[in-house]
């Protein structure tokens, strides 16, 4: 709305001075940036999560969140991955025939995940085993192709950061909820073994919420990660339908009131 | 005309466009042929298309190449470390370290057998104490698992006790059978201090089958293969001690590289 308004009130004036026009182009430029990082993040976040509403990369996703632990592990690599193939793509978007841009991509993707496998294997150990083959599989995590397609092949590089950056958060915190909610029916804790992720320290971390006298297998195994998934899923679309309704109520109500205002 | 509204459709199914555009191209070379004035300079503007892609593409493959091998070579010594400080743990784990006195890491020999449950080739890793040999720790493989084949060492005395055993890698149902790893289930230390009488010793089984150990609620085909595994490799021990013992060390070439990371993680 600003921008719409900000150029009348420069013909108002008539000054036409170029200094004037530029601050206004900067100006808008800056207020539509603004706007395009805020419907990133909201897309990413929420519109268009990776993990809720396009359903890519489902694999690593049932299969790893079976502890906290084991999802913020894949979460954090899938978020890396996701920001520096973005970046690259980005980078490289002119250099790129449009022939052969998904090879190049798939290149790209699959050496940064093997960057991403060596370096946990040196630094974190023990989460590197315990996500075994998933980490090698974020390659074929169609979000990060997918990303790489969509936005970052036709977008500045900022931008494709952040978008890399808004959507591995939110495959991440869908992995987070997930595994939460799987450890603490399965288990009975939180951050179990969060030592193997950030070193000894972290051992403290591990919260018993509950005492189980024994596991809850549906939970921990496969099938509950679809069950607590979809029930993501429905939660997601329930809230999404509650704040259309509420919108719809709240444009009512300010057409009733400008309806009073001009009877009298 | 037709190459503008191919193009256009190229660019509309972005997803696909790589196969449309070259099915284009097909196309185009095809429809073309007919005309034979135009088809050898079309022909090679299209080789000149496809070697620049190739360029390209092969460009692409060596940066990535590159950037791996540099993340490679960066990390080789640092995932070295880390895997024997693993190993040593594991083998602290079964063998007291001051039960020994040597550099168990760099003692070991390569043993093959059936009995040790695959065809892999297996490392026994030496204890020894001024010399004499005090324990040996044995990897090896217990077939028929639930999920497969369960990886195990197990660390057995000089006199034919057992010392420990560690599941190292198995592929059991969480929650039920993988009680055989340490994390979740002390049952594994059951093991340790039981002694082997004879070849078909009936108490080396699982109490559902008459013998001395525990089954899980709900898992008895995990501990069941856990058990003749473990059993197995005692007897294959006992039967070829002396064979064993007496062949040279196989990991010693690569004792003087890593004696740094070894004294390091033994401080810890």
């Amino acid at each position: 709305m600003s921008n719409e308004i900000a150029p009348q009130s420069s013909n108002d004036t008539d000054v036409t001075d170029s200094l004037d026009e530029q601050a206004i182009a900067l100006a808008t430029a800056k207020a539509e940036l603004k706007a395009e990082y805020k419907e990133l993040a909201i897309q990413g976040l929420w519109k268009n999560n990776p993990g809720l509403v396009q359903l890519l990369g489902l694999c690593p996703l049932l299969a790893v969140t079976s502890t906290v632990t084991n999802a913020l592990g894949l979460g954090l690599a899938t978020l890396l991955v996701l920001v520096c193939s973005n970046v690259t793509v980005s980078a490289i978007r002119h250099w790129v025939p449009k022939e052969i841009r998904i090879p190049i991509f798939v290149l790209i993707i699959a050496a940064f995940v093997t960057c991403v496998q060596l370096l946990m294997n040196a630094f974190t150990y023990g989460i590197y085993q315990s996500l075994g083959i998933f980490l090698p599989l974020i390659v074929t995590n169609c979000a990060i192709i997918g990303r790489a397609e969509a936005y970052a092949s036709k977008n500045p590089i900022k931008q494709s950061a952040f978008d890399g950056l808004m959507m591995g958060l939110g495959f991440a915190i869908i992995l987070l909820l997930l595994g939460a909610i799987r450890e603490i029916l399965g288990q009975g804790t939180l951050f179990d073994g969060a030592n193997l992720l950030f070193g000894e320290w972290a051992s403290v971390l591990r919260i018993e919420v509950m005492q189980l006298d024994s596991q809850f297998l549906l939970a921990i195994l496969p099938p509950g990660a679809f069950i607590a998934m979809g029930i993501l899923i429905a939660l997601k679309n329930a809230i999404d339908n509650h704040i259309s309704a509420k919108k719809v109520v709240d444009t009512e109500k300010v057409i009733e009131r400008v309806r009073v205002n001009f009877d009298s | 005309m037709t190459d503008k509204i191919d193009s256009e459709q190229g660019q509309s199914a972005s997803d696909k466009s790589t196969q449309t555009v070259d099915l284009d191209n097909n196309d185009n070379t095809s429809a073309e042929g007919s005309n034979s004035s135009n088809s050898k300079a079309d022909k090679s503007a299209l080789t000149v298309a496809i070697s620049k892609n190739t360029k390209i593409l092969a460009l692409f493959a060596i940066a990535c190449t590159l950037a791996v091998s540099l993340v490679s070579e960066f990390t080789k010594d640092r995932i070295k470390i880390q895997e024997q400080q693993q190993l040593l743990r594991t083998l602290h784990s079964i063998i007291d370290p001051s039960r020994y006195d040597n550099d168990i890491a760099n003692d070991c020999i390569m043993v093959s057998a059936p009995a040790l449950g695959s065809d892999n080739v297996k490392t026994a890793y030496i204890a020894r104490k001024t010399g004499q040999v005090v324990a040996v720790a044995m990897t090896s493989t217990a077939p028929r698992g639930y999920n497969g084949n369960i990886d195990f060492i197990m660390a057995i005395n000089i006199d034919g006790t057992v010392s420990g055993v560690r599941v190292l890698k198995h592929q059991e149902t969480p929650g039920l059978g993988d009680k055989i790893e340490i994390k979740k289930n002390d049952w594994i230390n059951s093991f340790t201090g039981k002694k082997i009488l004879s070849d078909d010793d009936s108490r080396w089984a699982v109490s559902k089958d008459n013998g001395m150990f525990d089954q899980f609620t709900g898992a008895t085909i995990t501990p069941r293969a856990v058990v003749k595994g473990v059993k197995d490799t005692l007897n294959y021990f006992t039967k070829n001690k002396a064979m064993l013992l007496t062949r040279p060390n196989a990991c010693s070439d690569i004792a003087t590289k890593s004696i740094p990371p070894i004294n390091k993680a033994a401080n810890e």
